[in-house]
Formats: C-alpha cells, sequence, structure tokens
C-alpha cells in the first residue's frame, strides 16, 4: 500500500529544552501536567473559528519542542488569555499563560511574526512592541471594568448591538479585543468609544460578566486622562 | 494475667457495606463474635442501590442479598444498624469501644415488615436510596432486602409526630419515645470499611448539574436503569420522562482533576459506565450512547474483553476527548457538547441526556471516624496504607480496607475484606472460638411415609424474571401440580423477609417439600436450604427451577416460549422432589493443615498468615529458592524497597516453625476433597505424601519474552525488569542527551493476550521516575495507547508529566517501529495530535511486557479439577463475590496465578486467601452432604463393576448375609464417596443408586416434561 | 419441514456445563427455548436409560454436556460418559431410532458462548431432520 508522503520530524532537531524554558515562566509552571484531555480545545471559542487555532496541539507541539513552529503559529499571538480554558483544565494547566509566556521567550530569542510568512500576508501586522500591554490591567482596575480579560470573543455583544446594525466599524468584540490586545491609540481615536449608548444590552447578554458599557466609561476615564478627547 | 492485656475473641467491623459484609461473615465462620456497625437502617452500603455489576453484569441486589440475608442469620454476627463509633480506648487484643445508638423509633423485634405505617404516613419527603428521583414517607425501610428488614423513622425533620403510624401499627412496634443509647462493646480488634460519597457534581459547575434537568449523576442512572428504581427500569429523561434517544456519560469528573483537589483516578467509572452503556442498550437497542474519555481503564480481569464487547456487540461508541463544557437548549431541554474529535474537527452534538461518571469521595462519616479511633489519613482523606502492608492502619489492631483505602471495584473490596479478617484472625488466634454460639436449629420433623405436600415459590427478581416470564401464570400453573399445595410469587424470593414467609407457609400449611423457581441453584441453593432446616425440614426435600439464568435471561424476545419453558422446569421440580428422600449429613474429621502451591509472594504471605492464624502449612516451590517474581523487583511506584521486604518474608516464613518448606519439588497427584486432601509430592527423586485441609494456589506466572522490536537482536532494547536491574544495580548512566523510548501494551491487548497486564503503565512510569531521578534533563518518551494508573497512581503519572517524561498515543493499528539506521536505534511513532510521525534517536528502547500465565497452569488446574479462564489464569468461583475461592470447596487462589497485579494487591489476595482457609481449618470437624452413593443389597450381584468404576475407591465388595443367604455385595464408604454417580450409571441390576439424583428422581423429570 | 419447536433434554454436569449454561444467562447471550436442563452432578453419572426414556418419550434430541476430557471434577466420568454413549449410538441404529438426536458436548464453566452456540446448532440440526418418530408412537 503506498503511504502518502508524511513528514517526519525528528526528535533530535528539536529543542527538547524549550518545556523546561516554559516552565520558569510565571504561569507557565504546569505546562508539563498536560495529559491531552482536550478540555482546553473543547472550551476554546477561537477553536471554532479555524482548526489551527487548537490549544491542545499547541501544548503538545511545545512538550516535543517543536518550538519554531510554536512561535511561528497564530495561536500564541491570537490567544486572549480569558481564562476559560485554565477554569476547565484538570491539570491546572494555564494556557493563556502559556501563550504570554512563550510570546516573551519568542520576543527575547528576537522572534517576530514575521509579515513574508504566507500566513500572515492576509492581515496587517500587528507590530507588539508599539502596543500597551498594561491598558487592560488599567481598566481591569477601573469599577466595572474587572472582567474585561474574560471575554472570550463569542460575539453575544456585537450580535446584541444596534450600532454596529447600522455600521459595521462599530463592533464591540472587535473593541474590546484591541483594548486586550493593548492597541491602546486605535481604542482611544475610534468613533465606537465616544458613539456607544451605554444602554446595556451586550453587557446583559455577555456570558462571561464583561461590563462594556463600564469598560466604556472607564476608556474614557483614562484616554481624557491621558489628554484624549473625543474625534467628534 | 491482666484484664486489660487479656485478648478478646471479638472484632468489631464498623461499616455495613459488601467490604464490611463479608470481613463480618469470614470472622464469624472463623470462630470470631463480630459486631457489625453501621450508621444507616439498614446494611448493603452503595452495592444494594446498583443495578448491574461489571464485568459479569449480575443483577446486584441478587448477589448481594445472600449475603445480607446470611449477615442477619449468623449466629456470631450482632448486627447494629444506626450505630456511630463515639471513642476508642486501648490497644491491639483489647479495645473498649463507646458506639452510640440512635434511635430508629420502632422496635426491631416486634416489627413485621408489613408496611401499613407508611400507608397512612402524610409525610413525603425525598427518598436517598433512589437518589432524590423518588419519594418515601417520614417512616420507611430504605429498599425491600433491607436487612433488618423493620422500618425506621426519619425524624431530621421529616416526621411530624402525628403519630398515625402508631395507630396503623397492629404489631405495637413503633415507639416515637425511643431514646438514644450508649452501648460499650470490648474487642480484640477493629476493622474499618467506611465506604465511600460520590463526588458533588455541582463543584465543576460547568456540567451542568442541577441546573439542566436532563444532566444526571452515574449513581442515579443506576436508580433509573433499576427495575425496582423511580421509573420501573424504564430508561427516561427527568425533564418529560419520554426515552431519550441519545445519551452521553461524561468521564472523570472529579477524579483527576488537581483543580478541585482530586488528583486521583477513581478505577471505577471507566467500566461503570460502559456497564451502564451496555445495559442501557440492552433495554432499548435503539438508544445511542457515547462514552467521553480520557484514558480507558480497562485494567481488570476480563475487562478490556468486556470493553471490546461494548464496542463491538453494542456499538457503543468511544471518544477519546474531556468534555469540559455542557450547553442547554432552553426548550427541549437537550444538553449541546461541543469536542474535538480526534481527526481534528470539531463538532457540537446534541445528546437528549447526560450522565456524569462522578468520582469516588472519601466518606464523610470516615474522616470523623478517622479521627476517633486515631488513624492517619492521606492527602485526599482516605486511610494511608503501606504497599507493603495494605491491610495495616497506622493504629496497630486496626484493620482497614474497601474504599476507604483506596477507590477499588467490589472484588477488590471482598478480597480486601477477607484479607483484613486474616490480620485481625492472626492477632487473636489465641482467643479464637472463645466468645462463639452454637446454632441451634429445630429438630427436623419425621415426614417417612408421609404424602408430599409441596409449596412452590416464584420468584420475580424484580423485573430479571417478571419481565419477560408471565409469573402469576406460573404460580397458578404450579397449583394444579400434583402434590402441590400452596405456590406464591415473590418480588424476591432470596430476601430476609421472604426468608420468613416461606418458614411461615412451610409452618401454616404442613408443607414438607418445597420448590423454588428463580436463579441458580449454584449460588442460592444453600440460602434456601438453610431457610427450611430453620423450619424443621430435612435440608435435601428441596429443588431449585432454574428460571432466570437459564431462561428469563435467555430468552428475553420470547415471553411467551421463556413462560412456557418456565412452566415446564417447575413441573419437573414439582416431580423431582416429590421423590427427595430426607439425607442426614456426615461429619467427617478434617485435617486442620494448609497447603500452599507455591513460595513467592503471594504464596509466602499466606502461609504465613495462616501459620500466623495457628495452622501448620506446607509450602511447595518448585524453583530451589523462595521469591518468584519478585526476586527481579527492586522498588514499588512509592519507592518502598522490595528486596528487603523480601529477605525480610523469606526470613520470617524460613523460621516460623509451622511452616514447612519444600523446594524443587513439583506435585505428582492431589486427591481428597475439602479437610481432606492427600497431595503427593516429588522431592529431589522420592515421593512424599502430605495430608492438609484446604490448599491455596500461589503458582505465579510469567513475564512475556517479546519477539518484536530487536528484543534480543540489539542488547539496547531491553524489558522493564531489565531497565529496574541496571538502575538498581547503578549499571546505567544518563545525560542530558540520553533518549530512552518505553514502548507499552507488548505482548498484550493484542489478539494472542487480549487482556491488560495492568501493571506495566505504573512500572514505565516507576522507572521513568527513577531516571528522573537520576539526571533531571534525560529524555524520556513513553508510547501508549490508554495510561492505566488508577487509584492513587495517578499522582506518580501527574509526577512524570511534570518532570518533563513526553507520553506519547499510539493506536493498535499503527503501531511504533523499532529500526536500526546504521549503528543508531530509531523509533518510528505517529503522534495522534499533531497527525505527524515522529522519529527518535533511541539510546535505549524499554519493552513493557506483559504478565502470562505459567506454563504450569493447564496441569496444576487438572490436578486439583478447578478451572482455567479463556487467558489461562486460574478461575474463580464467582468474579464479584467470590474474588479467591474456586467452586471446589477447600481451594483458593491468590497472586499472579489469578491474574497479573501490583504487589500490594497479592498480599491482600494472600491474606484474603488465609482468610477463607481458615474458615474451614478452625472448625472442629465438617459436615459432607449425604449426596452420596447407597447398594440395594437385595438386587446386587457382587459384579464388582461399580468398584472397578468408582475413581475415589470407595467402594468395596464383602460377603454378607442378605435374606439368610450369604452372597457377594458392594458396600460404599459414604466418607470416600464424592456423589459423582458413575457406579449407579454402570450398574447392570439397578442396585445402586445415587441419594439426590437418584434413577428414579432423574427419570420422573423425563417423565414430567414430554 | 413446517415449523416445529424441537424439544431437547439436556443432562447437564452440575461443575462444568451447568456454570456455562449459568454464564450464558448472566453474559445475556440469547439462544433458543428449546432445551429442558436436568442438572446431573456429572456427565458419566447420566445412565444410558435416561437417554433412552428421554427419547422414547418423544424428545427430539438428548444433550449431554460434561467437562472436557482432563478436566472432569470426578476426575473420569466424562470418559465413561463419552464411552456409554459411543456404545448407546450402535444400540440405537440397531433398534432404527435415529442416533444423530443424541449429542455429547464437553463446556467448561467459562464457555458461556459454547453452550449458547450448542443450544442454537442442536435446535437447527433437529428442525432440519425434523421431529423424533417416537413422538407418535405412544399415542392411541
Amino acid at each position: 500500500m503506498a503511504e502518502p508522503q508524511v513528514k517526519i520530524i525528528r526528535l533530535s532537531e528539536l529543542d527538547l529544552n524549550f518545556k523546561y524554558e516554559i516552565q520558569k515562566e510565571p504561569g507557565g509552571e504546569n505546562i508539563t501536567r498536560c495529559f491531552a484531555c482536550g478540555s482546553c480545545t473543547n472550551a476554546c471559542p477561537i477553536r471554532e473559528i479555524d482548526e489551527k487555532y487548537n490549544p491542545r496541539k499547541i501544548i503538545h507541539m511545545a512538550l516535543l519542542g517543536m518550538k519554531d513552529e510554536v512561535f511561528k503559529s497564530e495561536f500564541v499571538w491570537l490567544c486572549s488569555s480569558h481564562y476559560t480554558c485554565f477554569e476547565r483544565c484538570p491539570q491546572g494547566v494555564n494556557i493563556g499563560a502559556i501563550a504570554s509566556a512563550v510570546r516573551s521567550i519568542a520576543i527575547k530569542e528576537g522572534f517576530y511574526p514575521d509579515p513574508q510568512d504566507s500566513s500572515w500576508n492576509e492581515q496587517e501586522v500587528i507590530e507588539f512592541d508599539e502596543l500597551d500591554q498594561e491598558l487592560k490591567y488599567k481598566v481591569a482596575a477601573e469599577e466595572g471594568g474587572e472582567n474585561i480579560s474574560r471575554c472570550f470573543a463569542c460575539g453575544s455583544c456585537t450580535a446584541m448591538c444596534p450600532e454596529r446594525e447600522r455600521d459595521e466599524r462599530y463592533n464591540p468584540r472587535k473593541f474590546i479585543r484591541m483594548i486586550i490586545l493593548g492597541m491602546k491609540k486605535e481604542v482611544f481615536q475610534s468613533d465606537f468609544l465616544w458613539l456607544c449608548s451605554t444602554h446595556y444590552r451586550c453587557a446583559q447578554r455577555c456570558p462571561q460578566g464583561v461590563n462594556i458599557k463600564e469598560i466604556m466609561n472607564a476608556i474614557k476615564n483614562i484616554a481624557t486622562g491621558e489628554g484624549y478627547t473625543s474625534p467628534l | 494475667m491482666d484484664e486489660n492485656n487479656k485478648k478478646i475473641g471479638a472484632v468489631m467491623v464498623v461499616g455495613g457495606g459488601i467490604g464490611g459484609i463479608q470481613a463480618s461473615l469470614d470472622l464469624a465462620e472463623s470462630g470470631f463474635k463480630v459486631y457489625l456497625v453501621e450508621k444507616n437502617l439498614s446494611i448493603g452500603g452503595v452495592m444494594a442501590q446498583l443495578d448491574k455489576t461489571f464485568p459479569t453484569n449480575d443483577c446486584s441486589m441478587c448477589i448481594l442479598s445472600p449475603k445480607l440475608v446470611e449477615c442477619a442469620r449468623h449466629r456470631n454476627i450482632e448486627l447494629l444498624t444506626r450505630c456511630e463509633v463515639e471513642s476508642i480506648e486501648g490497644s491491639a487484643g483489647n479495645f473498649k469501644i463507646k458506639v452510640k445508638k440512635h434511635p430508629r423509633f420502632v422496635d426491631v423485634s416486634k416489627c413485621t415488615g408489613c408496611g401499613d405505617c407508611a400507608e397512612v404516613c402524610p409525610v413525603e419527603v425525598p427518598d436517598e436510596y433512589e437518589e432524590n428521583l423518588a419519594n418515601r414517607k417520614a417512616i420507611y425501610r430504605p429498599f425491600p432486602q433491607a436487612t433488618p428488614g423493620a422500618f425506621g423513622i426519619d425524624k431530621s425533620g421529616a416526621c411530624c409526630e402525628c403519630m398515625q403510624c402508631e395507630k396503623a401499627c397492629k404489631a405495637e412496634a413503633i415507639l416515637h419515645n425511643m431514646l438514644e443509647q450508649d452501648i460499650e462493646l470490648n474487642v480484640g480488634s477493629v476493622i474499618v470499611f467506611p465506604g465511600f460519597d460520590e463526588f458533588e457534581p455541582k463543584l465543576r459547575e460547568e456540567y451542568g448539574y442541577g441546573l439542566f434537568s436532563n444532566v444526571v449523576t452515574s449513581i442515579e442512572f443506576e436508580r433509573i436503569l433499576s427495575a425496582s428504581g423511580p421509573f420501573q427500569g424504564h430508561v427516561v429523561r427527568c425533564s418529560d420522562k419520554k426515552t431519550p434517544k441519545k445519551i452521553a456519560w461524561i468521564q472523570c469528573v472529579g477524579s483527576r482533576d488537581s483543580k478541585i483537589e482530586r488528583g486521583y483516578c477513581s478505577s471505577v467509572c471507566c467500566m461503570y459506565a460502559t456497564k451502564q452503556a451496555l445495559i442501557t442498550k440492552e433495554h432499548s437497542p435503539d438508544i445511542r450512547t457515547t462514552i467521553f474519555y480520557i484514558d480507558m481503564r480497562a485494567y481488570g480481569k476480563e475487562f478490556d474483553r468486556y470493553i471490546e464487547r461494548a464496542k463491538l456487540e453494542y456499538k457503543v461508541r468511544y471518544i477519546r476527548s474531556r468534555i469540559s463544557e455542557v450547553k442547554e437548549d432552553a426548550k427541549t431541554h437537550n444538553l449541546k457538547i461541543k469536542y474535538e474529535r480526534e481527526d481534528g474537527e470539531l463538532v457540537t452534538e446534541e445528546f437528549d441526556m447526560l450522565v456524569l461518571s462522578v468520582g469516588l469521595d472519601v466518606s464523610r462519616s470516615a474522616k470523623d471516624l478517622a479521627e476517633k479511633l486515631n488513624i492517619n489519613l492521606n492527602s485526599y482523606g482516605f486511610a494511608r496504607v503501606d504497599s507493603l502492608e495494605p491491610l495495616k492502619t497506622s493504629r496497630p489492631g486496626i484493620f482497614a480496607g474497601g474504599v476507604f483505602s483506596g477507590p477499588k471495584d467490589i472484588p477488590e473490596t471482598v478480597t480486601s475484606a477477607s484479607g483484613a479478617c486474616a490480620l485481625a484472625s492472626a492477632l487473636l488466634s489465641s482467643v479464637r472460638g472463645t466468645l462463639v454460639a452454637e446454632k441451634k436449629y429445630p429438630a427436623e420433623k419425621d415426614v417417612s411415609g408421609d404424602i408430599p405436600r409441596i409449596g412452590v415459590f416464584v420468584c420475580q427478581c424484580g423485573i430479571n424474571i417478571g419481565g419477560v416470564v408471565n409469573v402469576p401464570l406460573v404460580v397458578e400453573y404450579a397449583k394444579t401440580l400434583p402434590f402441590v399445595v400452596y405456590a406464591e410469587d415473590n418480588l424476591y424470593t432470596c430476601s430476609q423477609d421472604t426468608q420468613d414467609t416461606i418458614k411461615e407457609a412451610i409452618a401454616q400449611h404442613s408443607l414438607n417439600r418445597v420448590v423454588v423457581a428463580s436463579c441458580t441453584p449454584r449460588t442460592h441453593e444453600p440460602l434456601f436450604q438453610e431457610t427450611i432446616r430453620e423450619a424443621g425440614l430435612n435440608r435435601h426435600l428441596f429443588e431449585m427451577a432454574n428460571i432466570r439464568d437459564q431462561n428469563s435471561w435467555v430468552h428475553m424476545k420470547q415471553p411467551r416460549e421463556a413462560t412456557e419453558k418456565a412452566k415446564d422446569l417447575v413441573r419437573m421440580a414439582v416431580a423431582k422432589v416429590s421423590l427427595k428422600e430426607p439425607l442426614g449429613r456426615i461429619s467427617l474429621k478434617l485435617t486442620s493443615r494448609g497447603l500452599v502451591i507455591g513460595g513467592g509472594l503471594a504464596g509466602m504471605v499466606s502461609a504465613l498468615r495462616l501459620a500466623e492464624e495457628g495452622y501448620e502449612v506446607y509450602l511447595v516451590e518448585k524453583e530451589d529458592t523462595l521469591g518468584g517474581q519478585a526476586k527481579d523487583i527492586y522498588y514499588t511506584l512509592k519507592g518502598e524497597d522490595v528486596q528487603k521486604f523480601l529477605s525480610k518474608l523469606i526470613e520470617k516464613v524460613t523460621s516460623n516453625n509451622k511452616i514447612h518448606i519444600f523446594t524443587a519439588a513439583t506435585i505428582e497427584k492431589i486427591e481428597g476433597f475439602v479437610g481432606n486432601f492427600k497431595t503427593t509430592i516429588k522431592l529431589n527423586s522420592s515421593l512424599k505424601e502430605l495430608e492438609h485441609g484446604a490448599v491455596i494456589v500461589a503458582s505465579g506466572a510469567n513475564e512475556y519474552q517479546p519477539t518484536e522490536y530487536l528484543f534480543g537482536k540489539d542488547k539496547r532494547v531491553v524489558t522493564q525488569r531489565k531497565l529496574e536491574e541496571l538502575i538498581a544495580t547503578k549499571k546505567l548512566n544518563v545525560s542530558n542527551q540520553s533518549s530512552i523510548v518505553m514502548i507499552q501494551c507488548i505482548g498484550s491487548r493484542c489478539d494472542e493476550n487480549p487482556y491488560c497486564s495492568r501493571v506495566c503503565c505504573s512500572e514505565a512510569i516507576k522507572n521513568a521516575l527513577a531516571l528522573k531521578k537520576m539526571n533531571k534533563q534525560v529524555n524520556v518518551y513513553i508510547l501508549y495507547r490508554d495510561v492505566r494508573t488508577y487509584g492513587f497512581k495517578e499522582d506518580w503519572y501527574q509526577k512524570a508529566r511534570e518532570q518533563g517524561v513526553l507520553f506519547i498515543r499510539y493506536e493498535e493499528d499503527d503501531k511504533p517501529e523499532v529500526k536500526l539506521n546504521k549503528d543508531k536505534l530509531e523509533v518510528l511513532v505517529k503522534d495522534l495530535i499533531l497527525e505527524e510521525k515522529l522519529l527518535i534517536s533511541a539510546d535505549l528502547v524499554v519493552l513493557s511486557t506483559a504478565t502470562v500465565p505459567s506454563e504450569d497452569n493447564k496441569e496444576l488446574s487438572q490436578l486439583l479439577k478447578v478451572p482455567l479462564n479463556e487467558d489461562g489464569f486460574f478461575m474463580e468461583a464467582h468474579a464479584k463475590l467470590r474474588p479467591v475461592d474456586f467452586a471446589t470447596d477447600g481451594i483458593f487462589v491468590c497472586g499472579l496465578a489469578h491474574s497479573p497485579k501490583f504487589i500490594e494487591e497479592s498480599i491482600c489476595q494472600a491474606n484474603a486467601c488465609a482468610a477463607r482457609a481458615c474458615t474451614i481449618l478452625s472448625r472442629d470437624e465438617l459436615e459432607v452432604e449425604g449426596i452420596v452413593a447407597e447398594v440395594n443389597e437385595l438386587k446386587c450381584k457382587g459384579c464388582r463393576l461399580c468398584k472397578e468404576i468408582c475413581p475415589y475407591g470407595a467402594i468395596d465388595v464383602e460377603l454378607k448375609k442378605v435374606l439368610g443367604k450369604e452372597k457377594e455385595v458392594a458396600r460404599v464408604n459414604p466418607a470416600l464417596c464424592k456423589g459423582c454417580g458413575a457406579c449407579s450409571a454402570s450398574c447392570r441390576s439397578g442396585s445402586i443408586d445415587l441419594k439426590g439424583f437418584s434413577d428414579s428422581e432423574i427419570l420422573t423429570q423425563i417423565g414430567a416434561l414430554v | 419441514m413446517a415449523d416445529f419447536e424441537p424439544k431437547i433434554v439436556g443432562f447437564l454436569c452440575n461443575w462444568c456445563t451447568y456454570a456455562g449454561a449459568d454464564l450464558a444467562g448472566t453474559s445475556r447471550m440469547q439462544y433458543p427455548s428449546t432445551i429442558r436442563p436436568i442438572r446431573v452432578m456429572c456427565s458419566g453419572s447420566v445412565d444410558s436409560a435416561y437417554i433412552l426414556r428421554a427419547l422414547l418419550e418423544g424428545a427430539d434430541g438428548v444433550l449431554i454436556g460434561g467437562c472436557h476430557p482432563g478436566d472432569c471434577h470426578y476426575v473420569s466420568g466424562n470418559y465413561k460418559a463419552r464411552r456409554r454413549v459411543t456404545v448407546l449410538k450402535t444400540i440405537l441404529k440397531t433398534l432404527g431410532l435415529d442416533d444423530e438426536r443424541v449429542w455429547v458436548r464437553w463446556i467448561s464453566a467459562s464457555e458461556g458462548k459454547r453452550y449458547a452456540d450448542t443450544i442454537s446448532e442442536m435446535t437447527a440440526h433437529l428442525k432440519k431432520i425434523g421431529p423424533s418418530p417416537a413422538r407418535k408412537l405412544w399415542s392411541l
């Protein structure tokens, strides 16, 4: 029987030390506890969108030592660290924190997602250096903003938003995403921030308790605090 | 002797589940008084709530109730229900224990169990036995076969004291003013079997338990499946009582979950979920069943076969994916589960009903009990026991087992119960028999010459019989048969209260013979024989018709034919019993000595325990030295020193003057029967005869010798055993660059040996951890099919992963390959998560080989006349409730001869064998059934054919005066006759006949049939 | 042959075949309801008179179930059964009765499936060769 050409991965060419490196990063200690049960993948909302975004697979690749592939995977850069997988994981593997840890290791080793890479060509590349990773924590510190990191991009808010119905630029899910990634400039300058009528429907629908109304206020406060004003 | 130092010949057993019951029975049969302390109204435990048990699919209550009845009627067992231990003083051999007896508000000695009280009780509350799926009254009996069979009042907020029950009770048994009592007991030892509680699934809210109506726990589902449960055995959903079309089981709910402090594996859920899915399919073949799991832990005897049967025959779907979230459709109340299939596709599937396979938590009351008894617990709250002393708690004289010492299934619990009994028995051997009572029976009625008056009792067995056979019709039919003067049907003929019904019927209707149409006489004949004896009838005026195992269970789709067959079988039984005569029992002397075959770990432990119990033991070993397989094991998973333990054990055994050891000895012949065995062994080149009363088979097993994966062709391919030796003797060096690949399931779970060898996953992990200890960064890869680290061994699996050992799963049809590339050893394996092949350059390839039965088993099984199972291991009498017995009395089995197992399990089983053997050896004499041949001297011609034919030499031909004339006649020695009937079948003049199975009885059965 | 349900009389030895039949029951293996088991202690205790009586009373088939050769609980009972039935079969042929109606099968306690299969096979065979002529012999 002719077997299709299966790529063979030579373990001797992998970085068998990678898992220990991750273990040393904060939040990454339990990575080796993973027994590939799939609870994380079953709970990951990003996995629903695309099968490439597979937390179980990524963890497994990291454990085997496939450092390059892990660095290049979109998942590691897209993971919103909302923690549902961590909550479900029976072994306490904090995938969100691990994604974060991998990002730090990657950057330390001088790896940046390469825009020439075919999978990145479709998108505009976000320069992580220019992002403000602190923004989400600032929001979380404001009253009503505590649950922002819980967002797992399910889209319930966007489905309810009347502004979104009128104009696709006014997208609450995307907005929260930008905050979490730290795209401060875009967030402060967006029309949506200042247009949001804070009528509460999205917050009511949110299954994670992300209070978008309060978050809007919090952002407005932070923005004005830094000298931004409404563009409208 | 000081009062306080005097040993007491009594034992307290705390916990009335199957473990406590088994321990009580073994102790009571070994000459000790037993106080069985149970906090609930009835003994029975969780096993009483189960519908069926795996892997035999026995009806749980059917196999449990004879034991409940035995406990209740045993002269040496005192049942103390509604009791809890308050405090304990003293030390091993002499404990003073204060027990608090909570009032049940009903006088047990007066209550007839009629139920009139419950009829009039106005209060309804959720029934805990039915897992709150149905209600009960404030005055209630937990379940129909409850033992004691009396009712009790729940005054914890249910009873409103309206006194209606008191008015309705004709027996005047209700005592609303009953007070708490304090009881002080003096015992020599305590055996603790408090059992477990189910994990509370609300702790993992994402499964929706308590919020979504169609999500149930596995124990709730057992009640749903049960014929006597809230829905009469109809599988229906809670929301709309409709039959579900698709049911899913979610495994590992509350197990293997470090997040909620339950990192251990509950050991039984993979099997019980399979059982539930299988039984569901039996109830309604159209229901689609799916099990979502992480690893399939089918590690026990016949477990893998059970799973395969579920997959192939019953089409149960198994999906390897842990479900982490459940959503509900608010309109239909269906459940939606999202999971990633093994081929990578993400699927959302809808199910009508979800069963959460909840884990085993240590019992809540056990924690209090442990504090009061001052015994140590492990980090999960279970009893802390050593692998090499698995039944001892931290306090001498107190022994523990069952789930309390770690999650386990029923056979393991029963084994540990017998094992604990052996330790107590050894401790108190000097005071054995000092506190026991003689059983008093009424005189046997003389029925000779009387016309038969037969009573027929037809069992419904819940729906097991009644659901297929038209039982009332059979009862009516029975009434028309010759000599039948009384017939009735029972829900469960074997329950305690039905025994009383039978006795009453015998008295009321002057019955002199009884027929029970129910299950198999092989399990239940002694129970009913005992009942009729208590009513004054000779045990042999009894016959059973097997209308379940050989009728309703095998003709489930043919109710009409099954009913006709039941009628035929009842007619045959009635015909036979009408000819039955009372038979006397023969008392035989017995040899209070044991023979242990095999001087390995199990053999030595059981020999030692028997000696400590006070009996002489012959220990026969075929090799030159003692030790068996244990000689090659250095450390356990927990790191305990096996070699040290082994040498201490050998020392204890060789220095014990009650143990006579024969090494380099083989067994030539085994003759005799329970209490009177004679074994011939060959020692050097001479023969020696040994006389003994019991046999313990501990003949061990062997390591599979692989031929695959270049074993034998390359020095770098070794077995786990060899690796362990290299590590222990410090002959191995590993560096950061070393790669060691372990391959699991070598010679197991394959066509040749379709069973799991149980220990290999833990062995691999044990050695992997040892390697990591040598060098933290050594690369270890374990290629597995399922990781079967059940119980607390799961912790070590986690440790191995934490330390960087990599586990790569492979499938049976795509096994790893080991190749030699120039002089590099390479392992190729397909990684199923990545769907790509991995190539590992290995410095060492370690094969986790199977445990295979000893090649001597076939011969030994023929010498002993005991059966082997399909895989060649010895087959016990009953997989669940008689795990160390053989069907032949007086012979027991333990260790690897029974099946692959861990050292602690072998030790447990070896102790259990010693306890079981003690129940025989402790007697003064043995009573043998009077099923022997007898010669009619008038007809006998003295032809000697029977004497030649008899395999036991029980017949002699002698000169005798018969009717004034001298002639040669045969004479049977009833002590030697085993009742095989070979003589009777060959006699040409019909003068020799087998009592109990005489020619006339058999011919009548045939005549009644056609 | 018109659909008739054969009647089989089974002499099952207590230690092996009867236990195997029980195992078929606990495993819920389904088989035809044609057999009427009679429990005996040993296949070696099955007198030829029992088999003849069964056949003459109209049984369509007789099954003797015992332990596998070498495994008899009473040492050699099954060998005796085998020899006895062999002799009986020659007599049956002489008497003009069908010797295909008497089966001897070695079924051990662990062979529930073998028991179920044996009943199925025997039932099918008896259906093929038809009801026993002895059924009509004694009608008056």
